[in-house]
């Protein structure tokens, strides 16, 4: 079995709610709260939830780009919430992230030589110009890009390409984990399935470890070997993925398979419509936090938070349904 | 195969040409630029386009009206050269006012590239090369003189300079300044924030013009005329800043959350890193836009200080030193032609607003 | 299909005039809609099926955009000509439309019960408090729990999910004959996608009226519509009913669509993504517009377009070698095989 590269534990991320003239904290906005998962050497990790349960921030938490309010995160056995400005410096060369919106998370103003560039000049890994531009000219040739598009600005670029120019920044430090955060749900369908393609290329090619960040659960699950299902802040189930689709546990997994519409007309599915929306993660519901919504709610959800377990070899969720069987 | 190639090169306009046709299609930005870059030219290269010097008094000529240029003689005859009559000057009987007669004797033509008075351009070149003046023994002062006798078109054109450098220096400064102070306030945002955010609701507090009153008095007259030049221009940066600071605290504000900065964070950037290679470059457009549209507050603040008597001290001129001379209800009766500045400042503080307007539309691509 | 067509699309072609040239978002468009049917329009962006709903509605923003030629017939009357005075007493009446982002379609300063009542006081000419009780009907009706009360209350205190339920109710509430939806459930989650899918079919039923879906989600298409237009470069380049859409799809491009989503119940190694990106339409190419990413593009593909002609009853195509594709998929193998990382 492979070992861990990444373990969060009892991760949180509160966000303050400053309210008056003197900003001072009237709630918190539990974005991220208590979640514990790990990442093994080589694998990737699909995180798929709707908007707002907090998958984003987790990853960008995982990362530091947002400090944590309680938790470790432990990579490669250190814990990196502990480190200081050089040490977490050192350790981003081995961690790194792609965004959601090829548009915004690139500089307008720098060509691509300058933007892949970037992360081998903040940690000198040329010597010269000449030998990062070449660095650069191999890096975007992994890419699918050529090297005619170096001295180019991002605009002259469809979202696709885009997209692999951010890509290409990522790789330019020879990262171990990268963190894709929705990497191909801001592209056109067609153009979707070249990154999807390119990422699993680059996989291979560098043996790299993903976290994959998205809501739509079919690509999360054509790309993972794992998935975990979270739902406002909490993670509710992980499992591998055949076993997620096959014998999902937790009914909030059930109900969000049975929602994703199928290009299939002839398959009408016995489909599960959810009540509702999805409540504040201000003010999150007691006890389990999906029984206002859940078909299957008894007398205990609303009272008692049920315990993240395992139920069979790998399969982890939180659900007390489980738990009375 | 070759076909698709070739479609597949697609024509990118670079950045730049796309800035430029944004801006050429603004009509009144285009005019404002144009009139901008006379000033300028007019401006620096004063002494070349005075045709008098500034400075000399002439009490013979004192008061002397607008002088037109005439193409066409007393016989109804036309000439290709237009000419100026000499003047004759006489006395009211009744009033004892000084009068300008015409002698249609006396005909001197305009010429272009005249030898005139001596000066030094930059203090380098020395030169009495003129673009335009009559031949000798005429006089022409398009805008008439003074109560000296000086040539007031000569004096605007010199009053140009002050006027638009320290408008120019002024907002630079304030640029300077004002993007120091709101990048910090706007890039770690917090509590560094809220406290600068304060300090310039301060600055906004004290009602303008008795501030800027109270600090160029305090500037010594007798101080050397650079100096006091220097002193206007931080006086006036010190009013201006606080206004460019909250926009550029906005714009940093807005570009600190984007992703590429984010992305340059999970690079192991640290803070200057990131606000050279990033926030700057993305700013510098707004900051340009901001700085052009505050020059012209500024060459109204600075004729203002001077029309008090607090600017610029004569024998510098300066739009508002000009304008002072035009203080007086019975001078300006008599002589309306020393208003004339005030036109010239009407009209610069318009055509760089047009201008301004125009380079904000360009440089916002948004508005394509 | 003997009935007479509600809408009929003929040659639609919707120009923007820009400053870097002329955009021909539609050019070309036919279509037919059918009483009570739903017609879905798929495609990627900027192929222009919002554009060709904007101009039904005819509310393509002019300049820079403008219907530049073809008909749009509805109940006799060709939309195109109609004057503005008109084309009012149409839009909100016959024709209703939902978009994307029910929050900016909605006035952030009026409650929603107002914005419905002003819809239903203007079209059906009722008094206020009769207007009011349609409108609670409304919301009861798409599903909005406790409707007096949501009545009274602002677009910012509604979820997403409810605000696209309150746009329904309103474009409803005068009982259109078409119901045109631009992406309405894109930007909300899954969950309660579903919801909304659910809510337009059996509201469907209930109302009998048409719908236009535009979307460029195959799952949406394939679940709510009963024939299909899927949309590529400003043209319609494959046209027929759902079953036999997925089925046997005879574009080259809508095969390519097809393949490049992930399946939840089918596991493939490699996606079978279609090259390079879709051509700026500034820049279409000559001939096929698709001939760019076409892996079957050959000769006459690069020099003359295609029509859109029937390749079996009621199954238009637009591609010259439709039957190719056929004998390919015949022999069961794949046109968009692996080609590496490569654009």
């Amino acid at each position: 079995m492979a070992e861990n590269l990444l373990e969060v534990k009892n991760l949180k991320k509160y966000f303050p709610v400053k309210a008056g003239v003197f900003k001072r904290t009237v709630a918190h906005v539990k974005a991220v709260d208590d979640i514990s998962f790990a990442v093994k050497q080589g694998e990737t990790l699909g995180l798929v939830g709707e908007s707002g349960c907090g998958k984003s921030t987790t990853g960008r938490t995982i990362l530091r780009l947002l400090e944590a309010t309680e938790g470790e995160v432990v990579f490669e056995g250190k814990n990196i919430m502990e480190l200081d400005k050089n040490e977490m410096r050192a350790i981003r060369r081995d961690m790194q992230i792609i965004f959601q919106d090829p548009y915004a998370s690139l500089n307008p103003r720098m060509t691509v030589a300058d933007i892949v560039g970037e992360p081998i000049d903040i940690h000198k890994l040329a010597k010269n110009k000449k030998e990062r531009n070449q660095k650069v000219e191999e890096i975007l040739e992994n890419v699918g890009l050529g090297a005619e598009y170096m001295n180019r600005y991002p605009h002259e670029f469809s979202g696709g390409q885009r997209q692999r120019i951010g890509v290409a920044r990522a790789l330019a430090v020879d990262p171990k984990l990268i963190i894709a955060d929705e990497p191909v749900s801001a592209l056109d369908v067609s153009v979707q399935a070249q990154v999807v393609n390119l990422l699993q290329d680059l996989q291979q090619e560098y043996g790299l470890t993903y976290l994959f960040i998205a809501h739509d659960l079919s690509v999360v699950k054509h790309i993972s070997d794992r998935v975990a299902v979270m739902y406002l802040g909490k993670i509710v189930e992980l499992t591998d993925k055949k076993e997620l689709y096959d014998n999902p546990l937790h009914p909030y997994t059930q109900s969000l398979l049975s929602a994703i519409p199928e290009a299939d007309p002839k398959k009408k599915k016995d489909r599960i419509v959810l009540e509702g929306d999805v409540p504040s993660p201000v003010d999150p519901p007691s006890g389990c936090r999906f029984h206002p919504r859940c078909p299957k709610a008894f007398d205990l959800c609303p009272v008692k938070e049920p315990e993240f377990k395992e139920y069979g070899d790998g399969h982890f969720a939180a659900c007390h349904l489980l738990e009375k069987e | 195969m070759e076909k698709v190639k070739k479609e597949k090169e697609k024509k990118y306009l670079s950045n730049r040409a796309k800035i430029w046709r944004r801006y050429k299609k603004h009509k009144l930005g285009m005019f404002g630029g144009l009139v901008v870059l006379l000033l300028l030219v007019l401006s620096i290269f004063a002494p070349f386009f005075s045709p008098y010097d500034y400075t000399k008094p002439n009490y013979e000529g004192a008061y002397m009206p607008p002088q037109p240029l005439n193409f066409k003689d007393e016989t109804g005859k036309f000439n290709l050269i237009p000419f100026t009559y000499g003047i004759k000057q006489g006395m009211d009987p009744e009033t004892w006012a000084r009068t300008f007669e015409i002698n249609p004797e006396q005909k001197y033509k305009l010429k272009f590239m005249i030898r005139g008075w001596d000066y030094e351009l930059f203090g380098i070149f020395k030169s009495n090369l003129h673009l335009f003046g009559v031949e000798k023994g005429g006089s022409f002062h398009p805008f008439g003189t003074d109560k000296l006798g000086r040539d007031i078109f000569s004096r605007i054109i010199f009053g140009s300079r002050i006027s638009i450098f320290i408008a120019f220096f002024g907002s630079l400064l304030s640029a300077v300044i004002g993007s120091l102070v709101g990048g910090i306030s706007g890039y770690f945002s917090g509590k560094t924030d809220l406290f600068i955010q304060r300090i310039i609701e301060m600055f906004q507090l004290f009602p303008q013009l008795p501030l800027m009153m109270a600090l160029s008095a305090a500037i010594p007259t007798t101080w050397p005329p650079i100096l006091i030049f220097i002193g206007i221009v931080v006086v006036l940066s010190l009013i201006q800043w606080t206004f460019l600071a909250r926009e550029v605290r906005a714009i940093v504000l807005s570009y600190r959350e984007q992703e590429f900065v984010k992305a340059a964070q999970a690079l192991g950037a640290n803070h200057l890193y990131i606000i050279i290679r990033h926030v700057i470059p993305n700013c510098l457009s707004h900051i340009i836009v901001v700085m052009t549209l505050t020059i012209p507050s500024l060459i109204l603040a600075e004729s203002t200080l001077s029309y008090l008597g607090l600017g610029i001290q004569p024998p510098m001129v300066s739009w508002g030193v000009l304008l002072q001379e035009a203080s007086n209800i019975q001078t300006i009766g008599q002589h309306p032609w020393i208003m004339i500045p005030g036109a010239f400042i009407f009209f610069t503080v318009l055509s760089i607003n047009f201008f301004g307007d125009g380079v904000r539309d360009a440089l916002d691509p948004k508005s394509n | 299909m003997s009935k007479e067509a509600l809408v009929e699309v003929k040659n639609l072609q919707t120009y923007f005039y820009t400053e870097e040239g002329v955009v021909k978002a539609v050019d070309g468009v036919d279509y037919e809609i059918y009483p009570g049917e739903t017609l879905g329009i798929v495609g990627e962006s900027g192929c222009g099926k919002s554009v060709t709903s904007l101009s039904i509605m005819r509310l393509v923003e002019s300049p820079p955009g403008k219907i530049e030629g073809g008909e749009i017939n509805f109940q006799g009357k060709d939309l195109t000509k109609l004057s503005e005075k008109e084309m009012r007493k149409i839009r909100g009446n016959d024709i209703s439309m939902i978009f994307q982002e029910p929050m900016t379609s909605l006035n952030p300063v009026y409650t929603v019960g107002d914005q419905i009542i002003e819809a239903i006081m203007l079209h059906k000419g009722v008094k206020r408090k009769e207007a009011r009780q349609q409108a609670i009907e409304m919301l009861q009706k798409v599903g909005i729990p406790l409707p007096e009360q949501r009545v009274d209350e602002y677009p910012h205190q509604l979820s997403g999910g409810m605000r696209q339920r309150v746009m329904i109710a309103m474009a409803l509430s005068c009982d259109p004959q078409l119901l045109i939806a631009d992406e309405p459930t894109t930007a909300l989650d899954v969950t309660i996608q579903a919801q909304i899918l659910e809510l337009m079919n059996s509201l469907k039923e209930s109302y009998g009226m048409a719908i236009m879906m535009i979307t460029h989600d195959l799952g949406v298409i394939a679940e709510v519509s009963d024939r299909v237009a899927v949309m590529y470069a400003g043209k319609v380049v494959e046209y027929t009913d759902v079953d036999s859409l997925f089925e046997d799809p005879k574009h080259p491009y809508t095969w390519g669509l097809m393949n490049s989503i992930p399946k939840l119940d089918k596991d493939v190694e490699r996606l079978e993504a279609i090259p390079g990106s879709v051509p700026s339409p500034l820049n279409f190419p000559e001939g096929c517009k698709f001939n760019t990413r076409c892996p079957l593009a050959e000769g006459k593909c690069f020099t003359d377009e295609p029509e859109l002609i029937d390749a079996e009853a009621g199954h238009k195509v637009r591609c010259w070698r439709y039957k190719d594709l056929e004998e390919i998929k015949a022999r069961g193998e794949r046109i968009y095989a692996d080609q590496g990382v490569k654009e």
